[in-house]
């Protein structure tokens, strides 16, 4: 089944890209493993037929995210020496053993989900006109303090990267 | 069809990797990439359900998952640059004191 097929080649390839990105020394190598690794997601996001997440992931993560860090981690222009040394043994072993009661405390919180099936989906499922209607009608509140969030956030970096406070 | 015991084993391990990554590491640039990781994750869980029941409400907080991450990344990295200009370092374990 073909659908199987590119889901477990995506999966595989953005658990892939995550390890180098965790593992990588330098930060822009480090960067475009995420980048594979999102659009890896994106397309698992095509399969499960969300069609317009995929392309926002693709678009604002991917696209916009991803150069912002890219811009960020230029214009600081490392030197070789102080770029990202790992810590020492034991606190990757705590890091490993923290993630690891995270992942079996994931695994328990999900095994009371019942294994669903799946519903026939409607024809208009993960459509950008479907998912607008719901935006703009039932989540207008959320969407309006979206909006107001990401003004902060303009406002916010605009002040602390500001001249006053170099 | 894709399972969606599968679809939740893939956004844990996602998850646990940007836990590790953001333990792991000292530079404050990769710890941030990790955060990203572990949104990403929590926004795969989301569309998985999505999926499973029919609904398309999760998909609007995907969404809303997504617009929150660009928003913490304009303030972090903002962040990330003033603390440079005062450092020339993005080692977080030299970034110690609150105020100097």
């Amino acid at each position: 089944m073909p659908v199987q097929v590119l889901f477990y080649l995506f999966a595989c390839v953005s658990v892939i890209a995550a390890f180098l990105t965790i593992t990588r020394k330098n930060p822009v190598i480090s960067a475009v493993w995420l980048v594979v690794c999102l659009f890896c997601v994106a397309g698992i996001y095509l399969l499960l037929g969300a069609y317009f997440v995929a392309a926002v992931q693709v678009i604002v993560y991917a696209g916009a995210v991803l150069m912002l860090f890219l811009f960020v981690i230029m214009m600081l222009n490392l030197r070789t020496g102080i770029v990202g040394q790992m810590r020492n043994l034991g606190i990757k072993l705590l890091g490993v053993l923290i993630a690891l009661l995270v992942f079996v405390q994931l695994r328990l919180a999900f095994k009371g989900v019942s294994l669903l099936t799946g519903p026939e989906l409607s024809a208009d499922f993960g459509q950008a006109a479907s998912l607008g209607k719901l935006l703009f009608s039932e989540y207008v509140y959320p969407l309006e303090v979206i909006a107001v969030l990401l003004l902060v956030a303009v406002v916010g970096a605009l002040v602390l990267t500001g001249k006053e406070s170099a | 069809m894709i399972e969606l015991s599968e679809l939740l084993l893939l956004s844990a391990v996602l998850f646990v990797l940007g836990v590790v990554g953001f333990i792991i590491r000292r530079n404050i640039l990769i710890m941030f990439m990790s955060v990203e990781l572990m949104l990403n994750s929590a926004g795969l869980v989301l569309v998985a359900f999505s999926n499973k029941l029919g609904t398309m409400d999760p998909q609007v907080f995907a969404v809303f998952v997504i617009a929150l991450a660009a928003a913490e990344a304009a303030v972090g990295l903002a962040i990330i640059v003033a603390l440079f200009r005062g450092r020339e370092s993005v080692n977080i374990d030299e970034m110690r004191l609150l105020k100097w």
